[in-house]
């Protein structure tokens, strides 16, 4: 008798706590969020920031694992065939949907993964040297000097068609210019470029000028953001100047395809709470990094617009065979 | 007079005991991490930065530049040692310092590295307090032809770093050259030697190739002789620099660290080449030249000296123009950044007792080590006594750790292997890997520069000459071949002589 009555206090302790447990799915161990990129760039600062605060929202350890290797393909493929029980996430960006126009035998695309939600999007600058001889010129003067003298002003892009390069090309495809393009490894390399007078214009994320903005060795004359990024004054986006060219970076949390909805809605709301955060916005301004949060509805359709907006530009640029 | 105060500001902060704690805390781990074969400082940064997020600003950049430091010094014990280069700067130290250890002079080697690295590192640092806005505006003169120039120039200076047959060291280097072209072409997009391997795509680590040609061989060529290892011989305990030793190697530290600290301001590069620089320039002046290669003490001394020195001075372009100059720094920027604090000129203004602080904890650090280290020696070199059979698979451990850590990705273990093998055949046949190496460093270097030199003159070849820096670089490349080939014309013509 008394072993009927303790099987039916479990099997109704058990229903009773299922739709609460699955409400409130968390993850049961340490979190590995895999990093396509090197310990120290914008992604891993990207990675860092919200791992701190997503911390105390999930309840356990988010450990970064940084593969940075073939620009960011060998993580993603390894993003794909993770466990399906919410303990590995990933993050991804706009090369998720550019990288099988870039290389061979890439067998993702927007449509590979789950997604938790969008963490940031960061727009890109166009800087050129405070002291250089297109330091006068605004936007237009600039568009429209690459106009009137084709190729001869040198445009510094990182890496080979990556989201600079995709700028670079819609800038000149909306306006007519036509600028001298020199792919460069890293915005490091681009930043000295610009110093030492090899580049006349470089395109590059907020957290890796603010510096030399400050302190007046680098000028910013526009952005390609919906909104100006923070602590830059009053920069014009191409939109405003009358030019229609976004292309913001977005990154994006993801799970493996098959993750089940349980886990998935768990870690959404993880998320939400996590960017709803005070500190989270505090920790992203430390390192110029832009806040912007959509939840998985959301992301999937910025996913697939950017996907189109990027695939018509592919094909512009002869990149699509 | 300002120096003066700006320092009496830094040791004020530096001096604190909360800050004398971190740095030795940061010292210490760093010593460790560059001890072990291949896990290197960036892993070690990486993992420590949520530790400093409850740090003070100052408290947390100085153990994070004391892990720096430290790890260049402790790279230079398993080169040492081991023959292990865990860094690219090491692999000069391993030419004679492996060679020395054989000898018996271990001891000896590891302690002209310590003090040839404090004395680099306090002259490093005086030169950071300065002349770093000064220096500064060298490294932002350096475009796309400059470095070209340089790295040319390093290049050709590898063949001396030979110590066998010139043509064996030029393929050497051809051979590093080809590896190095290994990835994607950045101008146009074309994978070149991938196999369609993505791991390949961004082309192949220096630590993989270090560890494979360096490691993995010499542990090879240690298991092929099957009676006990005669790696170490009499005088083991030895520490005792001999008065020879010190008038050999003081010149060699005093023109290292000069190199070195000039360099190190480079952000593209130009501390990787200090190391490699310093050597030739030995080589060269030395009376003994046919003893480098074969435990030549100025070999290690002026090397490790030129690597420490322009490990201070490679944060002057962080410091001063917020362009980091490695993967390291860029972290240490990164920290610097979560404290709301933008790395810059306006650092030395906006934060003085960071700024000052940080460099005289530099200080504080480079007299630490040693403290830590010169005891400690005897006890590395004790480690010599360990039975190989116990000694190898611990080396095969670290650096199959080391080298996962890279990318998280066995890849490049295997990749490691494959070296290892290559290294194996190639030295039965008596080719040496340092020219390899530095092939291998210097050749991406050499086509990105080039190529960007081009498009940026559109394809004007006389933009190399004409531009002061370059031209002058080039010129002396020029000089150093023609000295090169004439000596070795001299060297002809004298062992003819002799044997008639």
């Amino acid at each position: 008798m008394k072993r009927f009555y303790f099987a039916a206090a479990v099997a109704l302790a058990s229903t009773s706590s299922f739709p609460a447990q699955a409400a409130d799915w968390k993850p049961t161990g340490t979190v590995t969020l895999i990093v396509p990129s090197t310990p120290g760039g914008g992604h891993d600062t990207n990675a860092r920031a919200l791992a701190r605060v997503m911390e105390k929202h999930a309840g356990q350890s988010i450990v970064i694992v940084n593969q940075p290797a073939g620009g960011g393909v060998v993580a993603y493929n390894e993003m794909m065939k993770a466990k399906t029980d919410g303990q590995t996430l990933g993050q991804v960006s706009t090369s998720l949907v550019t990288d099988k126009y870039r290389l061979d035998n890439v067998r993702y695309d927007g449509s590979s993964f789950t997604y938790v939600g969008e963490i940031s999007e960061d727009p890109n600058l166009l800087v050129v040297s405070a002291k250089g001889p297109l330091a006068e010129l605004d936007i237009k003067g600039l568009i429209e000097k690459a106009k009137t003298e084709p190729e001869t002003i040198n445009i510094g892009v990182s890496g080979n068609w990556g989201n600079q390069d995709y700028v670079r090309f819609a800038l000149e495809e909306a306006t007519g210019a036509k600028f001298r393009r020199i792919p460069i490894k890293g915005g490091r390399q681009i930043l000295l470029g610009l110093l030492s007078g090899d580049i006349g214009i470089g395109l590059l994320y907020p957290s890796e000028v603010k510096a030399q903005v400050d302190s007046g060795e680098l000028k910013v004359i526009a952005h390609n953001g919906e909104i100006a990024p923070e602590g830059f004054g009053n920069v014009p986006s191409f939109k405003e100047s009358g030019i229609d060219v976004g292309l913001s970076v977005w990154r994006a949390l993801v799970l493996p395809k098959e993750t089940p909805a349980e886990i998935a809605s768990g870690w959404e709301r993880i998320l939400a709470d996590t960017m709803k955060d005070p500190a989270l916005k505090e920790a992203y301004k430390s390192v110029s990094i832009g806040y912007a949060y959509k939840d998985t509805a959301e992301t999937e359709a910025l996913v697939k617009e950017s996907s189109e907006t990027l695939t018509t530009l592919s094909k512009k640029a002869g990149l699509i065979k | 007079m300002d120096l003066l105060n700006h320092l009496a500001v830094g040791f004020g902060v530096a001096f604190s005991f909360d800050n004398m704690l971190y740095c030795l805390v940061g010292a210490v781990v760093g010593t460790l991490i560059g001890i072990l074969p291949g896990l290197g400082p960036v892993a070690t940064v990486a993992m420590l930065l949520p530790i400093t997020y409850a740090l003070e600003p100052t408290s947390a950049l100085i153990m994070l530049a004391g892990i720096y430091y430290g790890a260049q010094y402790g790279g230079s014990t398993t080169a040492i040692l081991v023959n292990l280069p865990g860094e690219a700067s090491s692999v000069v130290t391993c030419l004679d310092g492996y060679q020395m250890a054989r000898k018996g002079r271990a001891g000896q080697a590891l302690t002209i590295a310590a003090l040839g690295s404090l004395f680099a590192g306090c002259v490093g640092t005086l030169l950071l307090a300065a002349v770093a806005p000064a220096l500064a505006s060298i490294a932002v003169g350096f475009g796309a032809a400059e470095y070209f120039a340089l790295m040319l120039l390093g290049l050709v200076a590898a063949v001396v770093l030979a110590s066998g047959s010139p043509i064996k060291a030029i393929s050497m280097v051809v051979f590093g050259l080809l590896l190095g072209t290994i990835g994607t072409d950045i101008n146009s997009g074309a994978e070149r030697y991938t196999f369609g391997i993505f791991e390949l795509s961004e082309g192949i680590d220096f630590v993989v190739v270090a560890m494979g040609v360096f490691g993995i061989t010499e542990i090879l060529r240690n298991l092929e002789k099957s009676d006990t290892r005669e790696l170490v011989t009499s005088n083991i305990d030895s520490l005792m620099l001999t008065k020879d030793d010190v008038r050999r190697s003081a010149p060699a530290v005093l023109r290292g660290t000069g190199l070195g600290a000039i360099l190190g301001v480079l952000p593209g590069g130009g501390a990787l080449l200090s190391s490699f620089a310093a050597y030739t320039i030995e080589k060269r002046l030395s009376k003994h030249p046919n003893e480098f290669g074969k435990g030549a003490i100025e070999g290690v001394a002026a090397p490790e000296s030129a690597n420490n020195a322009a490990a201070q001075s490679s944060f002057v372009p962080m410091l001063t123009l917020g362009i980091p100059a490695n993967a390291t720094t860029a972290l240490l920027m990164g920290a610097m950044m979560i404290h709301n604090i933008q790395p810059g000129p306006q650092v030395m203004s906006s934060n003085p007792e960071l700024f000052w602080g940080l460099i005289a904890s530099m200080w504080i650090g480079n007299v630490l080590l040693v403290i830590l280290n010169l005891p400690m020696i005897g006890i590395w070199v004790k480690l010599l006594k360990v039975p190989y059979r116990l000694l190898y698979p611990a080396i095969l451990v670290f650096i199959t750790v080391g080298v996962f850590s890279i990318q998280n990705s066995t890849f490049a273990i295997y990749l490691m292997i494959g070296f290892g093998l290559l290294g194996y055949i190639l030295s039965k046949l008596d080719f040496e890997p340092a020219p390899l190496l530095l092939g291998f460093i210097l050749g991406p270097m050499l086509e990105d520069n080039f190529r960007r030199a081009l498009l940026v003159s559109a394809g004007d070849f006389s933009a190399f000459v004409t531009r002061p820096v370059s031209g002058g670089l080039l010129a002396l490349t020029v000089g150093l071949l023609v000295l090169l080939f004439s000596s070795k014309f001299r060297q002809k013509r004298e062992s003819a002589f002799q044997e008639e």
